[in-house]
């Protein structure tokens, strides 16, 4: 945190030499440079794997997961067209393999029962125990939300994706991804409550 | 400009001056800010602090040299369409494995591909030199292989002297016991978190070294166990993650890497075995799994 107050993403930090450099690397992964490959997961396999994993809750299927994510960055890298940036490309692979998967299980990527949650411009309400919880608390309360929450938690927070990424990865306008992202957090609130998490 | 700060003003790093003032003049914007603060903090506990995919490893004893291709991929997708992905820092692991061979004939015009790592090659021989950073390794001058090394080259060396053990150093014993002191047969420094394996005196035990004589030390085991241990001249002394300057010229070396155009070698790995006729056996292609399997062929061995 930089200051009181302050909410900040701790995921990659990319700034434009970065972002140039991750273009490079795909180029080249596209000439089939299996170092550049090293280097795009060195960079970037953490938060995807952690990504997956805080979607699927499985770890050896994430694991599965990013085996086919990579595959596919790998032989895709050519249709990369510098619409995004490699990350959320990445992850967007990532999730729709996730989907693919998850095809025919009861877990549901994308919940659309939350597109009817609008993000209030006031305040939240009184999330008491939020205000009260620790670290351990927050971890085994979002391992319990829906996978549609834990999903734009993870995007919005733990990859460093700004919310028009996160939109981007989610195929859901801005707005959405508010909303969606308000309802994750007012539902890790309700299971903070309910479960007695933090008393 | 009293509206209160959205999601998208807090998420923001850094945050804008425009939310700062505000937040400065708004508890309630505050309180906000601190819940997502919370939640964020789950979240990367739970994404930035997942721990790296672990490592599945299997020994090959030492014992005569395998040829051909090794251990087959567990997939045949992963064979024929993945090779690259093989090379990953832990991508790979689990999904494949990959053999590395030590001893006479595995060396073909200086590099030999190591099976089940795509674009890895590895080399044996003497040390001839070091030459700053580069490592040049041959059986015989002819043969001789320039090793380029980095930071990130894992350089594991074997039968290094009883001094270079110190206080505080985490290590792996192993050796017969008797009235409750360890004669060390195999004392490998900074080998950490290699599990299922076992010697011929039972398993390793692991933990920090402290009460360093001349004859032995104390091993502080993660549980507060103190373990009385005795050194002699037959103890052989590894360190993971050594120093260039503590590879031996003479001495039987591999070197593992890429293999650069001009027939150099990128090394991610520089090794110094206790024993010529031993087979790595990893999973995962990366500098860490090897250091794990070394540490374990290395206990194997012992």
């Amino acid at each position: 945190m930089s200051g009181p107050g302050q909410v900040t993403t701790h995921g990659a930090t990319r700034d434009d030499a970065q972002r140039a450099s991750d273009c490079d690397l795909l180029r080249l992964i596209a000439l089939r440079d299996e170092g550049a490959m090293a280097e795009l997961y060195r960079r970037y396999g953490r938060i995807v794997f952690g990504q997956i994993l805080l979607v699927v809750g499985e770890r050896t299927l994430a694991e599965e997961i990013l085996q086919d994510t990579m595959l596919a960055v790998w032989r895709g890298a050519d249709s990369y067209r510098g619409e995004s940036v490699v990350l959320s490309w990445v992850i967007a692979i990532a999730r729709r393999r996730t989907r693919d998967r998850m095809r025919g299980r009861r877990l549901r990527v994308v919940d659309e029962t939350f597109a009817g949650e609008q993000a209030s411009p006031d305040p939240g309400p009184e999330l008491v125990a939020l205000d009260r919880a620790e670290l351990a608390e927050v971890t085994a309360a979002i391992r319990l939300l829906a996978p549609a929450h834990r999903e734009v938690l993870g995007l919005a927070l733990g990859t460093g994706l700004s919310l028009p990424e996160v939109a981007d990865v989610l195929e859901i306008p801005v707005g959405t991804v508010k909303s969606r992202l308000a309802a994750a957090r007012n539902a890790l609130d309700r299971v903070l409550t309910e479960k007695g998490l933090n008393r | 400009m009293n509206a209160h700060l959205d999601i998208d003003d807090l998420l923001t790093d850094p945050v804008s001056e425009r939310a700062r003032a505000h937040l400065d003049g708004c508890a309630g914007c505050r309180t906000e800010a601190a819940r997502w603060e919370t939640a964020a903090g789950g979240v990367l506990e739970l994404i930035a602090g997942t721990p790296e995919p672990e490592l599945e490893l299997d020994v090959v004893p030492a014992g005569p040299v395998r040829g051909g291709t090794g251990r087959r991929p567990r997939t045949a997708f992963i064979a024929t369409a993945a090779a690259a992905v093989l090379v990953l820092g832990g991508v790979g692991y689990g999904l494949s494995s990959a053999l590395i061979r030590s001893g006479p004939g595995t060396v073909t015009a200086g590099l030999t591909a190591v099976s089940g790592c795509a674009g890895l090659e590895q080399t044996d021989g003497t040390l001839a030199q070091l030459d700053g950073t580069t490592v040049i390794v041959g059986a015989s001058p002819g043969q001789q292989v320039r090793a380029a090394t980095s930071a990130r080259t894992s350089v594991n060396v074997s039968g290094l002297p009883i001094s270079d053990i110190t206080d505080g150093a985490s290590a792996m014993v192993a050796g017969p016991e008797s009235n409750g002191t360890l004669q060390a047969k195999m004392v490998i420094l900074g080998a950490t978190g290699a599990r299922r394996i076992n010697t011929p005196d039972g398993p390793p035990a692991q933990g920090t070294i402290s009460d360093l004589t001349g004859t032995g030390f104390t091993l502080v085991e993660p549980d507060g166990t103190q373990l009385a241990v005795t050194t002699s001249s037959d103890t052989n002394v590894t360190m993971i993650n050594a120093g260039l300057g503590q590879l031996r010229t003479g001495a039987y070396t591999m070197a593992i890497g890429y293999a650069r155009p001009d027939g150099t070698l990128a090394a991610i790995a520089i090794l110094q075995p206790p024993s010529r006729n031993v087979v790595f056996s990893i999973r995962g292609c990366t500098p860490s799994s090897m250091d794990h399997a070394f540490t374990m062929a290395f206990m194997a061995a012992s």
